[in-house]
């Protein structure tokens, strides 16, 4: 994991690597969209009382400090990335990484039209105000979760059209 | 996850080519030098085009550089 981490943001010696930039955007992504919302719906699944109704808006302190991380996550992210491998982020995108990118989307588009049938035609008939908030925020989470994720794999795995 | 189709010479023609460089291919043909790496490890299929186009930086045909296995699985990536 640690290597893995060091090969990513080549903090290691190794002049060689094979890691695509793209790949490098995708790592920070992900880090950016996982990290602040994983505790976020953590504390949202364990804390105690009903979900507050939607005139209250007690929810909206934890959930701006989830999505304030993230932004500042991933903003801090590509600096560090555009700092590191000016050269390559100046490059335009490849056939490889419109091929990956192209499947990429295509997963997370079904992942978020699933979602947005969920949260726009269900769950209105049962639910309200941050009842409905939350999953949407969730299936989004996880759309840009399964983007960034597949991604990744087809970099690492390989991508054969 | 498919696997690649076909093997590759590319690694043996750039040796053979004065040690010519995956950047320098990568520059000639249109795409990254982590772009070269994953077809030439058979993580990558490239299209026709950038198929031609190696080809054409080493002066063979397709064939000579890309071949199909004749059981259809892939034994070794050269």
């Amino acid at each position: 994991m640690m290597s893995c981490i060091l090969n990513i943001m080549e903090l290691s010696t190794d002049t060689t690597s094979t890691i695509s930039y793209r790949e490098r955007v995708a790592w920070v992504s992900l880090a950016a969209f996982t990290l602040p919302y994983i505790p976020y719906f953590a504390w949202l699944a364990f804390k105690a009382g009903p979900v507050a109704q939607m005139p209250v808006l007690n929810p909206v302190l934890p959930f701006a400090l989830a999505a304030g991380s993230s932004a500042v996550l991933y903003g801090l992210g590509r600096l560090w990335l555009w700092l590191r491998f000016r050269d390559d982020a100046r490059l335009p995108l490849d056939e490889r990484d419109r091929s990956i990118a192209r499947r990429s989307l295509s997963a997370a588009y079904g992942i978020l039209i699933a979602g947005m049938i969920v949260v726009g035609c269900l769950l209105p008939f049962s639910r309200a105000g941050w009842e409905i908030v939350h999953p949407t925020v969730a299936f989004i989470l996880l759309a840009e979760i399964v983007n960034h994720g597949t991604t990744i794999w087809l970099y690492r795995r390989g991508c054969h059209d | 996850m498919t696997e690649a189709a076909f093997t590759n010479s590319i690694r043996t023609l750039r040796f053979l080519n004065g040690e010519m460089t995956q950047a320098e291919l990568g520059q000639r043909i249109g795409v990254t030098r982590q772009t070269i790496a994953a077809i030439e490890a058979g993580k990558y299929s490239p299209s026709l085009e950038a198929a031609f186009r190696i080809a054409e930086v080493f002066g063979k045909r397709v064939d000579e550089v890309f071949q199909r296995p004749a059981n259809g699985a892939v034994a070794q990536r050269s």
